[in-house]
């Protein structure tokens, strides 16, 4: 009988601590921190279009090598902006 | 001669609770955009002079008393401006300043999203959020504001595309320590993300003002600056390409997390290209500063100057949490005890209520378990959000502003 109580006790502080911090916290966090978001995905984009998927890759790296190597991004063939340490200018067209 | 009242010759300031330019003295209204600064083209080339061209002996000057020397045209006393200020106020006559010559010709933005937020609104939503939160420190209670400062933050909003090819570890499906690899390879465009400009701000402070409402965007006027304090951006080409490449890679993971239709999963490797669109365009965002000192820590208070959202992380009492936690905690411990106790000696003699009182203690020991580790991650996110807060580099961006 002993030693079952010493499990419930064991046990029952655990969960009690457990909850009581789980609740402590919750509380803090939605109290105290304020604004701890981003803008939503869909405000600056439609979603992935995926044009490859494989489900059938073992876990050996000779293969995931090989997927990468196949699906390489290829480069952009349209204007983008420089790159380099100078400070960012307005694109010359919109000045 | 700044952008003066036609009616009484006064200086204009911009009022968002009217969206025009306002005289306090006669109060006439004017639209932005129909009122000319007259100054503006015979000072759009005068630049800004460091301390030690003004005074002589640059390297020691230089060395103690940092910032740039601006004269103000109402009354001609000389205004420090810091880093990359482009507008603040005088504080021998108090109107506002434009520095013409880092807003002008090729510097000038392609748009502005006014202050819609009044001075007094931000103050409200601070205080109403306050007098919600809990264990805050004495000395924050009731809430004293050491400074407020309406600041036009730089900001670029990009087009970009962003490719990807990742290797993806699916966990579960099959046993829970049995996972899965999926090949995924697709592409995004992303429209109107706005990064800061702003060197001295963090990317993650200023990103957690997000959403700007862009249907507000007007053409730039630099009459919507004044009243208000602003920057120019100083952020190079490599800064806003990794900004953009890291915001992607999110928005594309979080969208990707969507095609597995669930969270167990990690990139166990990928490639990928980022391309910024050469059609960025240059804003000015509104954003309310308040800063306030708790247990001589210094602590700065965003506010989107459009939406009113509020970012900070207010400070707590460590003892009076952890005391709480340990009182409360020993309350329900007693009750579980006496019920795993009640239930492990036959409460009931039910078969039903014996399998019960046996499988009780794993299940109490594993939510135990569960709500400690989720608890942790919230505590976790308030003390992330509360560093941010504390930040000197945002405290003194605040600050150093004269006026």
């Amino acid at each position: 009988m002993g030693f079952i109580n010493f499990l419930a006790a064991i046990f029952g502080a655990g969960l009690g601590f457990g909850l009581a911090f789980f609740i402590a916290a919750t509380i803090l966090n939605k109290n105290n921190n304020l604004g701890d978001s981003h803008g939503e995905d869909y405000l600056y984009s439609g979603g992935v279009s995926f044009t490859d998927r494989d489900d059938k890759l073992k876990t050996n790296d000779k293969q995931t090598t090989e997927y990468l190597a196949m699906h390489q991004p290829q480069k952009a063939a349209y204007p983008t902006a420089p790159y380099g340490k100078a400070l960012v200018q307005r694109p010359k067209q919109s000045q | 001669m700044a952008t003066l009242c036609r009616n009484c010759g006064h200086a204009l300031v911009f009022e968002p609770a009217l969206g025009k330019l306002y005289c306090a003295y006669c109060g006439g209204q004017f639209a932005a955009e129909d009122v000319e600064s007259e100054s503006k083209k015979y000072r759009e080339s005068e630049r800004v002079m460091t301390r030690g061209e003004v005074f002589g002996d640059e390297e020691v000057v230089e060395e103690f008393l940092e910032g740039y020397v601006y004269t103000c045209s109402e009354c001609g006393g000389e205004i420090t401006i810091h880093g990359s200020e482009t507008s603040t106020k005088c504080i021998y006559c108090g109107n506002p300043n434009i520095v013409f010559s880092r807003v002008a010709k090729e510097k000038m933005p392609d748009c502005v999203i006014p202050f819609t937020v009044t001075r007094e609104q931000a103050l409200q939503s601070v205080n109403a959020l306050i007098s919600q939160s809990v264990l805050l420190p004495k000395d924050v209670k009731p809430f004293t504001v050491d400074d407020i400062r309406g600041i036009y933050l730089p900001y670029w909003i990009v087009n970009a595309n962003h490719e990807e090819s990742a290797v993806v570890q699916v966990y579960g499906g099959g046993g829970m320590y049995k996972y899965s690899y999926h090949g995924r390879t697709g592409a995004m465009t992303i429209r109107n993300l706005p990064l800061d400009g702003c060197r001295i701000l963090s990317d993650e402070i200023s990103s957690k003002l997000e959403p700007f409402d862009l249907n507000g965007l007007k053409k730039f006027d630099e009459d919507y600056l004044l009243g208000f304090y602003s920057n120019a951006s100083d952020v190079s080409y490599e800064d806003l390409y990794l900004a953009t490449e890291r915001r992607a890679k999110e928005i594309y993971e979080d969208a990707a997390k969507k095609d597995f239709g669930r969270d167990g999963y990690r990139v166990a490797a990928e490639v990928h290209k980022t391309a910024i669109l050469n059609d960025y365009k240059y804003a000015m965002l509104p954003v309310w500063f308040i800063t306030f000192i708790s247990e001589n820590k210094p602590h700065t208070i965003l506010i989107n100057g459009q939406t009113g959202k509020v970012v900070c992380g207010l400070p707590w009492r460590k003892k009076a949490f952890t005391w709480t936690t340990i009182l409360a905690g020993a309350g329900v411990g007693l009750l579980a005890i006496l019920l795993l106790v009640g239930l492990a000696f036959g409460l009931g003699s039910a078969k039903a209520t014996r399998k019960l009182g046996e499988a009780l203690p794993d299940i109490a020991i594993l939510v135990g378990m569960i709500t400690a580790l989720i608890g942790t991650f919230k505590l976790i996110n308030v003390n992330k959000q509360l560093k941010l807060t504390q930040s000197d580099a945002t405290f003194n961006f605040v600050k150093k502003r004269q006026g």
